[in-house]
């Protein structure tokens, strides 16, 4: 009797568990499983069909220049976040888009976007020299903290600064930053995300696949 | 008078078997390190280095006359982001090869003093915790691949 009198309560519970639940999860999806499950398209990483819209955001580029939402706008991008002073993924990745993009003929070359997300060291013109060092047709940018955030958040990309105390003078720190290499369409909307571990072939295929599918819409 | 002789080998041999026992066993390969544009003093330098003894060895730090600073750091990546994260020492097991290569363990080179491009050569000494230095060239290339 006391069990039955509970019944409806035990049951309100469970469902507003599964409710929040089902929320819960909802808002901390990874950009990429919401990728995956609103893909339509077969291909993997593709937002489809609804590309991420963009609001407008600040940043300056390696010619201290300003690059705005504008910017992304008439052609195709990938976007991969880093610093300079990373001396592993990020020259990895550089070399690798920039080997994706010599294999793909110039007309449908996208435009690769470096965005230092360490504005203290990364100056305009140490960001010009990084990225010419890859391909002089590279753009690299960045803004102050609060600038550079504006970006990030929209597009779920993580960065945090980490205190490096082993370092000479206790100062130095390093860059956690989202490894994810992503793709816009020329009207500025995200339209795929390349997650790790990055492969040449598979990254330029995929971006191949997305263009073809867009175009033919 | 042949007592000379006897008493140097005496001496000798003693001095003979530390010797061998301390000599760096350690074989390095495919050393290189990854070129950087021209204002970029941080640098990774790559390796494997293998262990063909019966103990671990334990490589505590790397100097060079081309880094102020040299340490040893391991690319994480988890849930698309990269981490790079400190590690004091490196521990190479018996009878087993360690690789540092991109991605996973790196050696952190810090405050290039001259510049470095594609073929140049720049010493490393490996500093190991019981057994000698070992000195070793690294090649200075574009890729693991150049």
């Amino acid at each position: 009797m006391n069990f039955l009198s509970k019944k409806p309560v035990i049951i309100l519970i469970a469902l507003i568990s599964l409710i929040a639940g089902a929320l819960f999860s909802q808002k901390f999806k990874s950009p990429d499983t919401v990728a995956l499950t609103q893909s339509q398209t077969g291909i993997r990483g593709m937002l489809w069909p609804n590309p991420k819209t963009m609001t407008e955001f600040e940043l300056t580029d390696q010619d201290n220049q300003p690059f705005k939402l504008n910017n992304l706008k008439g052609q195709w991008s990938m976007m991969f976040f880093g610093y300079t002073h990373c001396p592993d993924v990020c020259p990895t990745t550089m070399a690798l888009l920039n080997s994706i993009v010599k294999e793909i003929p110039p007309e449908r070359q996208p435009e690769i976007i470096f965005v230092s997300v360490d504005p203290d060291r990364d100056t305009h013109e140490k960001l010009k020299d990084y990225i010419t060092y890859f391909n002089s047709d590279f753009k690299g940018i960045t803004g102050t903290e609060q600038n550079l955030a504006v970006l990030t958040k929209q597009l779920g990309i993580l960065t945090q600064k980490i205190p490096d105390q082993n370092s000479a003078d206790g100062s130095d720190y390093i860059m956690d930053h989202s490894a994810a290499i992503l793709l816009f369409n020329p009207n500025a909307k995200m339209i795929g995300i390349f997650s790790s571990p990055h492969d040449k072939a598979d990254i330029k295929n995929r971006y191949l696949a997305i263009r073809d599918f867009v175009e033919k819409q | 008078m042949k007592k000379i002789p006897l008493l140097i080998n005496a001496l000798l041999i003693p001095f003979l078997a530390w010797s061998a026992h301390a000599q760096p066993i350690i074989t390095a390969e495919k050393i290189w390190i990854r070129e950087a544009p021209p204002t970029i003093d941080v640098l990774a330098a790559y390796m494997t280095l293998h262990n063909p003894t019966d103990q671990d060895i334990t490589l505590i730090c790397v100097k060079s006359p081309a880094f102020t600073d040299i340490m040893f750091h391991k690319t994480e990546i988890v849930n698309d982001i990269a981490k790079m994260r400190h590690a004091d020492e490196i521990i190479i097991p018996a009878h087993t090869s360690f690789d540092l290569a991109p991605g996973g363990f790196h050696m952190m080179l810090m405050g290039k003093k001259y510049q470095l491009k594609k073929g140049d050569e720049v010493e490393l000494t490996l500093i190991f915790k019981k057994i000698n230095n070992k000195k070793i060239i690294a090649t200075v290339k574009k890729s693991i691949t150049d």
